[in-house]
Order: structure tokens, then sequence, then C-alpha cells
């Protein structure tokens, strides 16, 4: 089908040829470039878990835990904490296309909808490294954390695979809320994650009702996988299956909100 | 499939609601292949959401839509139809040549950008700031994104407003160019006298419903053949006298749509000798449009 419509309209004009997937790569590369424009929203992704790390890693960081210290420990929480805003925000950033209508202008062209929406989860992966690797810069500068070289990179990479169901979440905010509300909702969300997935306050100090809805959430889980690779203690398998679940039913919900949303998008 | 012999769009029996509001009521339509043609209608009389059904954005609650022998989004996707929406939205932050790049990446077989430029006249807007555009500048740049996709069937709805009397001339002729490569032109309007100048065919859209379909001349003549008008010096009930088909006022003066304009002038003289400030007109293809889209009477 697509084959008769190129060589058909080349014989009018010849023009040059892309491939859907070309497409899809070029959208993600430029939404990626488009965002890194946007200076402020980067350094804010980067500042607060920053600032955080600092502060508690004096009160606490010299204690010990485990095979490491406290301080490695709260720099893997708040590099979590900070995957988890940036996830999150830039998700929710799809309001402003709803909003404006860039969305439908997106529409009129070869971009598919699983294509625009890979575009936006890959975006949203990348804004996240730069809170991840300027807090760990900042553990090994000023905190002074030590561990093996694979050691740090497997913490991070597992945050950052972990923090895929804190994307789609943004993104289904973006498409099922209204856009005045989206800001809103993602502060909120991202603080009760944050709290209560115990990345500023270690959840097996909670009581045992507030731990067990701590299991719960994907929030927990990205700093227990981030937190695995110092701790040397067995993989945390039970985690796999509730972020699993999390991905399928976030997945799905943006799925039909995407429907929903282009049936009303703005004209 | 796409083969050369199936029409640029058909709609059968296409119907839209929105809650009680029937948006598109039953609507058939076949556009063949490089016809150039205006859609004319008031506003709400469902222009909108007849050209987003063709471009795929709106799903028809009942009927049948092909564009070019394909599903519309299908046609979309492989590029084969360029559009131009009602307030387009350009994104603010970039230049023009970035966005005209950035949407041209998007496109399985685009124009190259040269050729896009000259066409739609953008030669000089290239290092604006999108978010700067004039109104008509960036309806320019709009014109420029909808030829990018290289495409068979181009839809452009209120393609012309905040133009200038200049821009517009030279707009009009970029798109007879581009209509002269075989390729169709739909486009929604509400300068009728653009619809009469340029397009090949004009359908009258009101209440959901086609309720004229020809070329401007034809939809002219639908309505009565000329407009007879004067500054009378008596009180009449003009509408009995000889071959007037309807009869309006404005201040002063009398205006009579006339199947036989010359037995109402004659007619005219005989009852009102007086009668000053005569002129004879073809009547407009504006005072068609009133009279099909008039609802009062």
């Amino acid at each position: 089908m697509t084959s008769t419509t190129e060589s058909e309209t080349a014989t009018v004009i010849g023009g040059t040829l892309n491939k859907p997937h070309n497409v899809t790569a070029f959208y993600t590369v430029q939404s990626i470039l488009l965002s890194f424009r946007e200076w402020a929203f980067v350094i804010f992704t980067i500042a607060l878990p920053v600032m955080m790390y600092l502060l508690f890693s004096q009160l606490f960081g010299d204690f010990t835990a485990g095979e490491t210290t406290a301080g490695a420990l709260i720099m893997v929480n708040m590099a979590a904490y900070g995957a988890l805003g940036a996830a999150l925000t830039a998700g929710a950033q799809l309001q402003i296309e709803r909003r404006t209508g860039w969305f439908r202008q997106l529409m009129l062209t070869g971009l598919t909808p699983s294509g625009f929406i890979t575009g936006k989860i890959v975006t949203a992966l990348v804004l996240v490294l730069p809170a991840i690797v300027i807090v760990f810069v900042v553990g090994f500068t000023i905190g002074g954390v030590r561990a093996p070289v694979h050691v740090w990179l497997l913490s991070g990479a597992m945050i950052w695979v972990s923090i895929l169901p804190m994307v789609l979440l943004g993104l289904v905010l973006a498409l099922w809320l209204k856009s005045e509300t989206v800001g809103a909702v993602t502060t909120i969300l991202l603080l009760g994650l944050a709290a209560l997935g115990g990345l500023w306050i270690p959840a097996d100090m909670m009581p045992g009702a507030m731990f067990t809805i701590a299991q719960a959430l994907p929030s927990y889980w990205i700093g227990e996988f981030g937190r695995w690779p110092l701790l040397g203690v067995a993989f945390p398998m039970k985690g796999l299956a509730i972020m699993a679940a999390w991905v399928l039913a976030l997945a799905a919900l943006a799925v039909m909100g995407y429907r929903r949303a282009v049936g009303e998008s703005k004209r | 499939m796409n083969n050369t012999t199936s029409p640029a769009i058909s709609l059968e029996g296409v119907r839209k609601s929105f809650g009680t509001l029937r948006a598109v009521d039953d609507l058939d339509l076949s556009v063949p292949r490089g016809q150039m043609l205006a859609f004319l209608g008031p506003n709400g009389a469902g222009k909108s959401t007849t050209t987003e059904m063709i471009l795929g954005i709106q799903q028809p609650d009942a009927g049948r839509i092909t564009v070019l022998g394909q599903d519309p989004t299908a046609a979309m996707r492989a590029g084969a139809i360029g559009a131009m929406l009602q307030n387009g939205v350009l994104l603010d932050t970039v230049k023009v040549k970035q966005l005209l790049a950035l949407m041209r990446g998007l496109h399985l077989h685009p124009l190259g950008l040269d050729d896009v430029i000259e066409r739609a006249d953008i030669g000089d807007l290239l290092n604006q700031n999108c978010a700067k555009l004039s109104g008509g500048q960036a309806q320019r740049v709009r014109t420029a994104l909808a030829l990018l996709p290289n495409p068979d069937l181009l839809l452009l709805d209120e393609p012309t407003v905040g133009m200038d009397v200049e821009t517009r001339r030279r707009f009009w002729s970029n798109i007879k160019g581009i209509a002269a490569e075989g390729r169709t032109v739909v486009f929604a309007t509400h300068y009728l006298d653009e619809a009469d100048e340029y397009a090949d065919r004009v359908v009258v859209i009101d209440n959901g419903r086609i309720v004229a379909d020809g070329t401007g001349s034809t939809i002219k003549q639908s309505v009565g053949g000329r407009i007879l008008s004067f500054v009378p010096s008596v009180v009449l009930d003009w509408a009995v006298v000889d071959g007037v088909q309807h009869v309006d006022r404005n201040g002063q003066r009398v205006a009579l749509r006339c199947g036989d304009s010359d037995a109402a002038l004659r007619a005219l003289l005989a009852a009102d000798p007086a009668a000053s400030e005569i002129e004879i007109s073809a009547a407009r293809l504006e005072d068609a449009f009133v009279q099909l889209t008039s609802h009062a009477a």
C-alpha cells in the first residue's frame, strides 16, 4: 500500500523517501533536543535532589549500613527521587502539546501514535539521566562515597530502568487530566510517592501499615533496586512482579487516554 | 488501495453528532482527482467537522470515508494529504526554518525544503521566530507545512484569513500552480469571491447538509439571475412586480432579485416613473449564499 503511494507521488515531483521507523527516530531525537533547550527544566530536576542529598548526608552520612555507609544509601535515594521527579514531569510535558494543539499538527504527519508515544517515553528517559548522574557525581566528589565502578554503574542503571512506570504515570496524568490540574497533581504525587516509597526516610522505619503500602509503590522498588548493588544482598525479586503490574496497568491507561485525547483535542 | 481511478475524496452517508447536535447529517460527496473545490458555509455548518473526518482526526458515527481510495488515517500517514488547519499551531520556541526541518523529517516522501520555501513564498521568513509572525505570515508558514508531505490532496481551512490583498493574490497564484500539477485542492473559506474566482466547484454546506453543489455561476443562477436596485418615490409592495422573486430593503434602497430583470424594469418604471438611482447587476455568490443558508426565511 505504502509503496504504491510513494512511487505514485514520486512520479509527480520525485521526493526523498523516509521509512516509518525513521520518522519515529527522527521525532524522538528532535523531541530530546527541544527538551534540552529548556534549561530551567533540566536544572530544576537536578537542584532539589542535590540539595537534599547534601543536607541529609551531612546529618546521617557517617552511619554504617551493612556493607556500605548511610551516605551512599542517601545518595542512591536522592538520585532515585531526582529521577522520579524528572520522569513524572517529563511525561506530564505531553499536556503542553495537548493544550497548544501541537498534538493535532503532529497527527497530520507520517508519525504514528505508537511512534509519538515512543518518542515521548525515550525523551523522558533521557531527561531523567542528568538527575541520576549529577547526584552520583556530587556523592563521589563532595560526599566522599566510594564503591567499585561496576557498583556505581549497576546502581545507576537499576534506577534508570525502573523509572519507566513513573514516565508512564506522567503520560497518563497529561492525557487524562485537564491541563490546569496536571502540574498540581504531578507535584502532590511526586511528594507522596517519594515520602511513602521511603526515599526520604527509610521505609523500614515506618509503622507496619505504612510499610505495607510502601511495598506496593513503584517508588519503593526504584529505591530497593538502586540500593541493591551497594548492599550486596539477594536481588529483590518480589519487586519485579509489582513493577511489571504497574507498567502494564499504566500502559493500558496511557493507550486509552491517548485515544480519548485524540478525539477531543483542541481545535 | 490507492489506485488512480478512485476519487480524491469520497463521503457516503457520513454522520457525526456531538451530544444532541448533529454536526454532519448524512453527507454524500465525491471529489474527483485534480479538482479545485471550495467549501462554503456559515460558522457551525459542519465544514470543520467534515474536514477533520477527511483528515482522520475525527471518526464518523456512520457512513464511509475514503481518501484516494484509502482509509483517511492511512492516507495521512502515507503523506498523501497535506492539511492547513484553522489556527494550526506553530512551535513558539523555534525559528521558521527549524520548524520546517523538524516537520520535514516526519513525512514519508517530503518535498525538498527549497521547493517548499519557493512555493509557499516564505523565503523572507526563514530566520524569524515562529512566535513573532503576523497573522498573514503565519498563514504562509502553515501553507508551507501543508505542502511539505508532497501531497496528492491539499486541504486548506480558511487559508487567507489575516493576509493582505497582495499576499492573498500571491497565495492564490501559488495554489493555482500547485493545483495545475494535478493535485486536488479543497478549501473552506468565508471569502465568497475567492470561492467564485478560484474554485472549479463550490459546495455550500449548512446544518451538516449540502444545500448547493455546482460552479459559482450555476449556484448564482439558482437564486435568480439579476438584482434590480433603486430608490423608490412611492410606497408599493414590490413583490407583485413582474419577474420579481425576492425583495430586500437597505435604508431607502430597494433590491429586487429578478428572474427576468427586463420585465421587472419595465413594470417598475410604469408603477413608479420617478424611481431614481436604478442599477441592474448580476446576482453575486454572496446573495446566493445568504439565501441558501438563511434559516429564518
